[in-house]
This record gives structure tokens, C-alpha cells and sequence, in this order.
């Protein structure tokens, strides 16, 4: 329990310390949230993949926590397939594989719609295990990776460039570092912490994408048997970005999402619906904010004995 | 398994490795052969947030068959090909980059500055 309570001592840590230098776009550039809690420690020789489709719409501008009209851009949307596969080298070592393929990335505007799609960046992690006793009942992991694009050169489209936020991939490499932490409240009832934190590199363009700072606590309740029922808290704090070395004012932001989710668990198998809804935003600057995004999540753990 | 992460680190070694900062796209003054000249206009140079200006290359002589590659420091540009748009959510004072190429390859780039106002 003490273990528990250094989590979320650290956690609030981190929020303090970047809470006063952020700020975010609409579209979410980089690997979007699969929203799902099967990201802990396996069992030597065991491989886990997850796969996740999401759909995220933006059509709101903010300045600050206040919603404003006339935004120029009429609509934002993208729809993003995601993967995460990870193999347990030993009891303690997990060796994951992170990274996904826009399908569509867009804005429309008054006289036009500009689109993106492809990869995104991909990221390696090493995780390991600090704590896993009393028969599971607890988790502790960190883990670090390394994020890299599978291309360095912006995404054009009809020839054109298109805007930093609407691009589907940072270009640059960068790290990422990962806290995952279980605790099981009873028998049917279990509670999440899971935090991944991740700095971008400049690009060939001399862009750097700013810091992104994910938190989530998750309560998962048995409803029936195999039918899990989850509610997620999301925190996302990005700081901005920089230009030639100078902030982007119009970059940058404090998201808390509600996400309820519901899993379904047969075997090695797990489907999780799962519905993000922003419920506190503030935008650095002017920003296309996020309304709403949905995703489906499978994952499926295979034993290689 | 050694080697599966021995492999994995090479590839990230070697993708870290290739990184590096290029400068923008800036204006070139040799022109590709056949053109004369080669300059960017705009219909307003500062317009306010949210509204439009049309962007266009200006070609002498104007018969050449051109490809026509755009791209802004901020902003979105709408459209493609000769003239653009261009418009921006915030005030900031980005540069607007075009560059010309030919059937042979051969490019040149010129920029112009747009004043983006409240």
C-alpha cells in the first residue's frame, strides 16, 4: 500500500513540475493513446499484441478554458490504427513494440479540406519489473524507449506541406519513459496507474514537437463473468513547441479526459470499447480543440511454450 | 533473444545516426533553364486572423510546364499548383515558400512574408 502511495506521490510530482510550460494542438501529432491497461509486465516467452482503431473529431477553438467562435478551420478529424506488441524476455524484462498508420488526418476549411495520412512514429521500450508480489496483487514497471519516424520529410499533399499539426509523424526521434502500476482492491475490482511521459527531438525542418505527458488511473469492477466494466481519468499535458528554437504561442495544452470502457475477456483474449471525453481543456494561445474520440481495442496474449 | 536486441539496437543506432538539421527551404537565385524570371506575389501581405490571401508564382515566360511545391513556417495553405491560399488561426508573421521544378529536375525556391494580424 505504502508502494501504491509513492506512485501517486511521484505522479503529482510530475504534474506540479509541468504544469506552468504547456500547451498542445488539435491533432495530435505522434502515436495516439491506445487507452488500454494491458501494458504490465508477462511471464518469460510470452507475447502480448494489442491493436487499436481510433477516431478522434475536433471542430471547437479555445483560447485558455474558454470556447471560442469563428475558428478557421470548420472540422478536424483522424482516424488512426494503432499496434503495441510486447514479449516477456524473462519474468522481470519486457521488450515492446509501439507504433501505428494514420489512415486519414484532416482539416476542412472554408474553400478546402487538407489531408494527411501514413506512419507514425514508432517507439521501442524496455521495461522492467520493481515490484510483483503477494500473489499479483500489485505491479510496479518502468520501462524506457526510444521513438523514431519512419520518415524524416514532411508529408505534402498536392504538393503542399501540410500544417505541423495535421502531420503524421514528428520526423525526429525521441524517448519516452513509462510507469505502470496495478493494485488489486478486491477480488472483482482493480485500480490502474499508468503514466508514459515523452520528448520529441527537432526535426529536419528545425521543429520540435513539444513534451508529452500522459497520466491515467484506471478502475476496472467485474460486472458479470468475463464482462469487466472500466473508468478511466486521463491527464494530457503537452508543453510547446519550438521553431528555430523559439515557443510556438499557439501550441501547447492541459487535457483531462473521462473514458468509460467496457472489456471483454475470453481466454488469451480481450475486446475493450472504449469512448474519450474531454472534460477539462485548456489551449495555449488559439487551438483547434479536441471534442471527442472513440476507439476499439483487441489484445490477445500468446505463450510461446 | 540476445540477438533479436542486438539487432533492434543496431537499427535504432543506425536510424538515430542519420539525423540531422537541414535548413528551410530559402530562396534560390539560380533559376532552372528557360525561365527568366521567377518571383511570388500576394494579393494582401497582411490580412487578418482567419482570413485569406491568394499567393501566386509568377512565371516569365508563362508557357513553361511547371511543378509547384509549397510550404509555410505557420499556417495552412489551401489549394495547390500556381496560385494558393493561404490563411492562419494566429497572428504571426510566417514565410510562405515556393519552389519550382522542371521536367529536368532542376529547382529554385523564393519565399515572401505574410503579416498575420488580430
Amino acid at each position: 500500500m505504502r508502494n501504491l502511495y509513492s506512485i501517486l506521490f511521484a505522479t503529482l510530482c510530475i504534474f506540479i513540475l509541468f504544469r506552468y510550460n504547456c500547451k498542445s494542438q488539435c491533432c495530435s501529432v505522434g502515436i495516439p493513446s491506445g487507452g488500454t491497461t494491458n501494458l504490465g509486465i508477462l511471464s518469460e516467452k510470452t507475447i502480448r499484441a494489442n491493436v487499436f482503431y481510433r477516431f478522434s473529431k475536433s471542430d471547437d477553438y479555445y483560447t485558455g478554458d474558454i470556447k471560442i467562435p469563428n475558428g478557421l478551420v470548420k472540422n478536424g478529424e483522424f482516424k488512426f490504427l494503432g499496434y503495441n506488441v510486447g514479449l516477456g524476455l524473462s519474468n522481470k524484462f519486457l521488450l515492446e513494440f509501439e507504433g501505428g498508420y494514420f489512415f486519414s488526418k484532416s482539416q476542412e476549411y472554408e474553400i478546402d479540406i487538407i489531408k494527411a495520412y501514413g506512419f507514425t512514429n514508432h517507439l521501442v521500450s524496455l521495461k522492467y519489473n520493481i515490484i510483483n508480489k503477494f500473489d499479483n496483487s500489485i505491479e510496479l514497471t518502468f520501462g524506457v524507449g526510444f521513438k523514431f519516424p519512419f520518415t524524416s520529410e514532411p508529408f505534402a499533399y498536392r504538393n503542399v506541406v501540410v500544417p505541423y499539426d495535421l502531420q503524421p509523424t514528428t520526423g525526429a526521434i525521441g524517448f519516452a519513459v513509462h510507469l505502470f502500476s496495478s493494485y488489486d482492491l478486491n477480488d472483482d475490482a482493480k485500480l490502474f496507474l499508468i503514466h508514459r511521459s515523452e520528448i520529441n527531438n527537432h526535426n529536419n525542418a528545425n521543429y520540435t514537437y513539444g513534451e508529452v505527458y500522459l497520466t491515467s488511473i484506471f478502475l476496472s469492477q467485474l460486472i458479470i463473468e468475463n464482462l469487466s466494466g472500466l473508468i478511466q481519468l486521463r491527464n494530457e499535458i503537452k508543453t510547446k513547441d519550438k521553431l528555430n528554437d523559439k515557443l510556438m504561442p499557439n501550441s501547447g495544452s492541459i487535457l483531462l479526459f473521462i473514458c468509460p470502457q467496457l472489456n471483454y475477456n475470453l481466454d488469451s483474449f480481450n475486446i475493450t470499447l472504449i469512448f474519450d471525453y474531454p472534460i477539462y481543456k485548456y489551449y495555449n494561445g488559439k487551438q483547434l480543440a479536441n471534442n471527442y474520440s472513440a476507439a476499439i481495442n483487441l489484445s490477445y496474449i500468446l505463450p510461446l511454450n | 533473444m540476445k540477438k533479436l536486441i542486438f539487432l533492434i539496437a543496431i537499427l535504432i543506432l543506425t536510424i538515430a545516426c542519420e539525423k540531422s538539421i537541414k535548413p528551410d527551404d530559402d530562396t534560390t537565385i539560380k533559376l532552372p533553364p528557360g525561365i527568366l524570371e521567377f518571383s511570388l506575389f500576394a494579393r494582401e501581405y497582411e490580412i487578418k486572423i482567419g482570413n485569406l490571401t491568394e499567393i501566386t508564382a509568377v512565371i516569365t515566360p508563362p508557357t513553361i510546364s511547371l511543378e509547384y511545391q509549397w510550404k509555410a513556417t505557420e499556417g495552412a495553405i489551401m489549394g495547390s499548383g500556381q496560385t494558393v491560399y493561404y490563411s492562419n488561426c494566429c497572428a504571426s508573421k510566417p514565410k510562405i515558400i515556393c519552389t519550382i521544378i522542371d521536367k529536368s529536375g532542376n529547382r529554385a525556391s523564393k519565399s515572401i512574408e505574410i503579416t498575420v494580424v488580430e
